[in-house]
């Protein structure tokens, strides 16, 4: 496989310390932001509600809970537009009252009181902070912590190459939060029976792998792997088979292979969760693109898209398009009442002035390199004209529905083809 | 299904429709640089200095034969582009590497007949010809064929072999390879090369001739070593988008199979294995028409297979078929396997190895 040079554009965001972002005016607060089932709210129009309050949940296991991010009061339950899904889904809006209630369900435990609480309790904890992967799939982390017993976990892998292009905020958190991280990581240890921990950085973030380092340096179990990690690597299972040489079998989960992989900023909620007893209501966010002033922001969860440009001074006239999570995967969403969630790992803004489409859709000319390149070894452009014809039973032999939409196959076409998003387009609609 | 990217209103309420200028586009939100016209633009460097040699070697009437038959491909597609509408919009970069290579595979300098005098081919008639290729490459093999919704057979050798069957004599023997036509022999495969190769020849052996410079034969195909190092440097700069193995295994089963030829009748193996990988049919073929992305395998399996067939079919048509040119028959033959080379060798995808 040819390795794909992705220009990442973090010089100028990766040097700007995270910002404090005010609390929003109205919270949208997405019932949805997870992978797994609904949730339905806990609250109704009129309700008052104090930061940190759960206000939407679900007795499936397959869920998180939301919480609200402000204190105030619930104005309306409506749709809106889902930036997770892409899609309109059910959001819980709510008013600012200014007043900082806070609630005190979740009560913090002290560094010392960890080896005194049960693993139970632990897991529990990260379940009702409604912590998920903040990396971007939102898989629930509590489910990742509680794998059967008779699988013995390995491997506790840190996920800190933050592959993505412009993203910044995970290599913040680990320059600005680096011993919040040991605190997570010593947590996740104790859950999973004292792994070995392997943190996988790209070895260009040097300021945050000096940090690490120097506060990791005593742990013991504990090595830091420092490389050029692609962009394609920062998939969990792709960061597996990078670091071990294993790759995951088709339909099993990584803990059968005695490995989990979190993230960075998965790893600071949890350490916030169980020693400052805050659930996930706010997270570390890159806006970037063509903004004069690339910004790291800590912002509540449920704050509009769109008030966060307008505080920038984000000229609403110039911008074409606006992504949320990242510009190889993300949703360019139609408006920018669209709130943060959970998952929003960076706000990419695209100027009009700036946009020159450079490639034109012309017929395949069949160079195979979407093949050659597809971090999956899937056959991108035969699944393509498999679905154009409707042959789905030709896609489905070609595996068509394993692809994680990466976007690498539409990345180097050079024909401009929409290869990806037409895969994992029809990927939900026929497995 | 398909999904161009587009503009799209937003599905919500009026009430946040603020800004509903926003475009709304299936990620990724970023792209490569490298393009299809950017790929032919290298090609185009790398076919420019090829010219270089053939004028070097065939003079003035090369460069205007290469002049011509670019120049008609462009203006075919051009015209066609007015004509046809969608399917056929421009595509003036791709069009002007097809004319090139007609002119660059076009067989100069060649002996009508077994007498030694030797007199090239009537410049006017050479001049006919190419442009005559280049459009029917143009219209008929890259738009017309570009109709069935992909390409089976490669357009520029399409083209010259309907070129050049009213011209054949008997079966399999176009005319303008009459002259050493049987080379299954060692001693007319020499005849053939003294015939061919030492008139007006910059070199008097025929190792040099083949490899440095020989003014007989296909133009692009006049400096063997030049087609070598220009076509490995662009298969470097598009490395990943050109498929190398084609080339390489194509190379290597002609070597492979004339040493196994040579040896087996006893004879000076290193003349033979060299007039089978430096004739120009098979040097530039092999770096230039055989490497055509849209009329060859996706698979590297397929490519090797390919490649391989490519070698074997170019002896067996040049040996026993007499068809010296017999490199653009045997690409063709090749080319229609490629939607069955298509699905040879596909890739397990990860986790299912």
């Amino acid at each position: 496989m040819l390795a794909i040079k992705i220009e990442d554009k973090k010089e100028k965001a990766r040097r700007v310390p995270v910002e404090v972002f005010p609390d929003p005016e109205t919270a949208v607060v997405l019932t949805l932001q997870h992978a797994g089932a609904q949730n339905v709210p806990l609250v109704s129009v009129g309700d008052k509600v104090s930061i940190g309050q759960k206000i939407a949940d679900s007795t499936e296991r397959m869920s998180a809970p939301v919480h609200s991010p402000i204190s105030g009061k619930v104005t309306k339950i409506d749709d809106t537009y889902n930036p997770c899904y892409a899609e309109i889904s059910q959001a819980i809006f709510i008013k600012n009252d200014g007043k900082g209630r806070k609630d005190k369900t979740l009560k913090p435990i002290s560094e010392s009181e960890l080896k005194d609480v049960s693993t139970d309790f632990l897991v529990e904890r990260v379940r009702e902070a409604g912590i998920i992967g903040l990396g971007g799939a939102g898989f629930p982390t509590h489910i990742k912590l509680s794998p059967p017993s008779d699988k013995p976990i390995k491997n506790l892998v840190v996920n800190a190459c933050e592959s993505d292009v412009y993203a910044t905020s995970d290599e913040r958190l680990l320059i600005e939060k680096t011993s919040n991280i040991l605190k997570g990581v010593k947590v996740m240890c104790k859950v999973l029976g004292s792994p070995e921990v392997v943190i996988a950085i790209k070895n260009n973030k040097v300021e945050a792998l000096e940090k690490l380092k120097d506060v990791f340096s005593e742990e013991p179990d504990t090595r830091i792997v420092a490389r050029p990690f692609t962009y394609q690597q920062g998939d969990a299972g792709l960061l597996q088979k990078a670091l071990f040489g294993w790759e995951i079998p088709n339909g099993k989960r990584s803990y059968e292979m005695g490995a989990i992989v979190h993230n960075v900023a998965t790893i600071n909620a949890v350490a916030k969760a169980v020693f400052e007893g805050e659930p996930l209501i706010s997270r570390v966010t890159t806006l970037n693109g063509d903004t004069e002033e690339p910004k790291n922001l800590l912002v509540k969860i449920g704050t509009p898209v769109g008030h966060i440009l307008d505080y920038f001074k984000v000229g609403l006239n110039n911008i074409r398009k606006v992504v949320l999570g990242g510009v190889m995967m993300g949703t360019s969403i139609p408006t920018t009442e669209t709130p943060v969630t959970k998952r929003t790992s960076s706000i990419i803004v695209f100027a009009k002035s700036n946009h020159e489409p450079i490639k034109r859709r012309t017929d395949c000319i069949r160079c195979s390199r979407c093949i050659s390149a597809c971090p999956l070894h899937l056959n991108p452009i035969s699944i393509f004209e498999a679905l154009e014809k409707r042959d789905i039973e030709r896609a489905k032999r070609l595996h068509f529905a394993d692809c994680f939409r990466c976007g690498i196959c539409s990345y180097v076409c050079p024909s401009g083809i929409p290869l990806a998003s037409t895969i994992c387009g029809c990927g939900g609609l026929f497995v | 299904m398909k999904k161009e990217p587009q503009k799209k209103k937003t599905p919500l309420s009026p009430s946040s429709l603020i800004d509903s200028e926003l475009v709304v586009e299936p990620a990724p939100h970023v792209t490569g640089q490298v393009t299809k016209d950017l790929l032919m633009k290298y090609t185009l460097v790398a076919l420019c200095i090829l010219a270089a040699t053939s004028v070097l070697a065939f003079g003035t009437t090369a460069l205007i034969m290469e002049i011509i038959a670019v120049a008609v491909a462009v203006i075919s597609d051009y015209l066609l582009s007015l004509v046809m509408n969608k399917r056929g919009s421009l595509n003036t970069y791709s069009a002007a590497v097809s004319g090139f290579i007609v002119a660059l595979s076009f067989s100069s300098g060649i002996p009508y007949s077994f007498e030694y005098a030797l007199p090239t081919m009537d410049p006017i008639f050479q001049y006919v010809a190419v442009a005559v290729i280049s459009a029917v490459t143009v219209i008929l093999f890259k738009k017309i064929q570009g109709l069935l919704g992909r390409k089976y057979l490669n357009p520029v050798a399409a083209a010259k072999l309907l070129f050049l069957v009213p011209m054949w004599n008997t079966a399999l023997i176009p005319q303008d390879h009459l002259i050493a036509a049987d080379i299954s022999s060692f001693t007319m495969l020499e005849g053939a090369l003294q015939m061919c190769y030492s008139f007006n020849a910059p070199f008097k052996d025929p190792i040099l001739t083949l490899t440095i410079m020989k003014n007989h034969g296909w133009l692009g195909g006049a400096s063997s070593i030049a087609v070598i190092v220009v076509g490995t440097a662009l298969l470097l700069v598009c490395r990943g988008y050109l498929k190398w193995r084609i080339p390489l295994t194509f190379l290597a089963t002609t070597a492979i199979i004339s040493i196994g030829y040579g040896a087996i009748n006893g004879e000076d193996i290193i003349l033979r294995v060299a007039y089978h990988l430096f004739v120009g049919s098979v040097i530039f073929l092999a770096f230039f028409m055989a490497t055509d992305p849209a009329t060859t395998p996706l698979t590297d399996l397929g490519q090797i297979i390919f490649g391989m067939g490519l070698g074997l079919l170019t002896f067996i048509l040049q040996i026993w078929g007499h068809f010296l040119g017999g490199s653009i028959l045997a690409l063709l033959i090749m080319n229609l396997t490629v939607p069955l080379l298509d699905r040879v060798g596909i890739n397990k995808p990860f986790g299912r190895r």
